[in-house]
């Protein structure tokens, strides 16, 4: 048997063939691997499940460039966010620097200032990290939206919502940070499932996921302890969590950072029809894991609910982060929709 | 052998020594799982300590790979308790009463993170482990706090390589989310622990890059490369090499 000849038997019908698989590189380091720990016999069985990657998706449910082009309209709404209020002019790659972001950085601590470039440059990374595994997966990625898409008051477009002075105040743009970051890490768990398909994709995904609650961490430690303040992590929460956070969700967090707008990220989801069976969305202060109170079922640990719900993160499906970022957009804009 | 998520955690109460080693009142007793000793031939040869071996397969007959991923995973939080355990009975000098609260949530969350494997994984779980940490300084905050650092990367770095290797039915999405419920906070203690170190290393470049193909995402690595840099804690020898699942 010659694969080389198999696939280009299958080129002729498809030519995109190689770009179904992760890359052409990928399809070769796929059978170095093999020759190495597969005997000649079992490598149809090896190549079987190399074509399923690439042409296994035959559910309603949404397929791996569906996941991956909502993950890219999150990353660019954190990237716009933080490119807006700190450097550039919220487009990926602009680098400029506005009076309002250096008197934004001015009511800051030099250390404050550092760890917010650091998640900018993340999630710009994240843009154009997503942006290249769509084109490698043979799909197309959105094209960049326009600033003028979003509204990071939550004004719909009036710039004038419940987060009026986000760009100028410290602590309501740690507060609007914050609510972005626990989102996103929500939002990748529940698109997860969907990408299971595809070793590599799934590994990517849930990579910038950590980094994703990496950067909320920091962020609630910075909430909690002041924007002025050195070292952050070092400051105790305090009893109000939607002003004093832990570095991880206890409960609901009292709704998040401005509840009447924040509830929905610590909330339950809606799943869809298409949802695989024994997945559910349900809020932060869930305690219920694989089907059994951990709460009551370790009672002995004589634990608070509040540590069972801290121990775990939980996912929330697609169409309900969609809403949730749908604040931070204008009337009319169908990025969101 | 039944492979669903549900059935387990209904199976098996929680034995009460379990409480207490994990209340840190007491050191359980291990029994260890004892793979591939040696042969009864060797009388003429002289007598060396054997390491007891740990299989992640726990010598089930048919375990599926879900169930040896999540051993994998069980015995990291099994060595993280042990080590939070440790710190929480006898605090740092230096360590603020801040630090302490939030040290004993690390200690909390990891309780309850290996009752939870304990329970799920029924009989097909492995015993509990002893560890050492000789080598560590637990007796100063910084000594600590870069324990804590290497042992919260390390365990991200396995969350964000488990990923691939459950099994890719509706079963396998759900260790995977069970899974990936658990990876996101073991990501926020990383966070937390690396800013009490350095304020400003919760995303540092060492685990998170700024340039290359892999800017932007987090570290990664394979169970035996885990394992590695666990021996130095581990009283067994462990093997990763015996079942593909972790190969």
């Amino acid at each position: 048997m010659n694969f080389f000849q198999i696939l280009s038997e299958i080129e002729k019908t498809d030519p995109e063939v190689f770009e179904r698989f992760d890359s052409r590189r990928r399809v070769f380091k796929h059978m170095t691997g093999f020759g190495k720990k597969m005997t000649a016999a079992a490598l149809p069985l090896a190549m079987g499940s190399i074509f399923n990657k690439a042409y296994g998706q035959t559910t309603s449910a949404p397929s791996i460039p569906d996941v991956l082009n909502f993950a890219l309209k999150l990353e660019y709404l954190e990237a716009y966010f933080y490119n807006i209020g700190l450097q550039g002019d919220g487009t990926i790659g602009n680098n400029t620097t506005s009076a309002a972001q250096t008197s934004l950085r001015g009511k800051m601590s030099a250390q404050n200032v550092a760890a917010l470039l650091k998640i900018r440059t993340d999630e710009n990374n994240h843009v154009n990290f997503l942006t290249d595994a769509l084109k490698k997966a043979g799909a197309t990625p959105i094209t960049a939206p326009m600033v003028s898409q979003f509204d990071f008051t939550g004004g719909k477009g009036n710039g004038n919502g419940p987060f009026a002075d986000v760009f100028s105040n410290p602590a309501t743009f740690l507060a609007v940070a914050q609510s972005l970051e626990d989102t996103g890490v929500r939002a990748y768990k529940g698109g997860a499932p969907y990408l299971a398909s595809n070793d590599d994709i799934l590994t990517a995904a849930l990579n910038i996921h950590s980094v994703e609650a990496r950067h909320a961490a920091r962020l609630r430690a910075m909430r909690r302890a002041g924007a002025m303040s050195t070292a952050p992590a070092t400051v105790a929460a305090g009893t109000d969590p939607t002003t004093s956070p832990k570095s991880w969700i206890s409960g609901q967090d009292g709704g998040g950072a401005s509840p009447a707008q924040t509830a929905a990220i610590y909330g339950a989801g809606n799943a869809p029809a298409y949802t695989p069976a024994g997945i559910t969305f349900p809020a932060e202060d869930n305690v219920t894991q694989g089907g059994v109170n951990l709460q009551s079922t370790l009672a002995s640990l004589n634990f608070p609910a509040s540590a069972f719900s801290e121990a775990f993160d939980e996912p929330l499906p697609v169409p309900t982060v969609l809403t949730i970022a749908s604040t931070f957009t204008v009337t009319g804009s169908t990025f969101f929709a | 052998m039944s492979d669903k998520l549900t059935p387990f955690f209904t199976s098996t109460p929680l034995p009460r020594r379990t409480f207490l080693r994990a209340a840190g009142a007491t050191v359980a007793t291990s029994t260890l799982v004892l793979a591939g000793c040696s042969d009864d031939d060797d009388e003429n040869t002289p007598a060396t300590p054997v390491t007891p071996q740990l299989s992640y397969t726990n010598n089930v007959r048919n375990i599926t790979a879900n169930n040896v991923v999540f051993n994998y995973l069980y015995s990291l939080h099994q060595l993280t308790l042990a080590f939070y355990q440790a710190v929480v009975a006898a605090f740092p000098t230096g360590m603020t009463t801040a630090e302490q609260a939030g040290f004993t949530d690390l200690r909390d969350h990891e309780l309850i993170y290996t009752e939870s494997y304990k329970y799920l994984l029924g009989a097909n779980g492995i015993a509990p482990l002893d560890f050492t940490f000789a080598t560590l300084t637990l007796t100063t905050r910084a000594g600590v706090l870069a324990a804590a650092k290497k042992f919260e990367d390390l365990t991200v770095a396995a969350y964000n390589d488990v990923v691939v290797r459950f099994s890719t039915d509706n079963t396998g999405k759900e260790y995977l989310l069970f899974a990936g419920k658990i990876a996101s906070v073991k990501a926020r203690h990383a966070a937390y622990v690396r800013d009490l170190e350095v304020s400003g290393s919760f995303a540092g470049t060492d685990v998170v890059s700024n340039s290359g193909d892999l800017a932007g995402l987090d570290i990664m690595l394979a169970p035996s490369a885990v394992v590695t840099e666990l021996v130095p804690y581990f009283k067994v020898t462990v093997v990763t090499s015996d079942t593909a699942a972790l190969a």
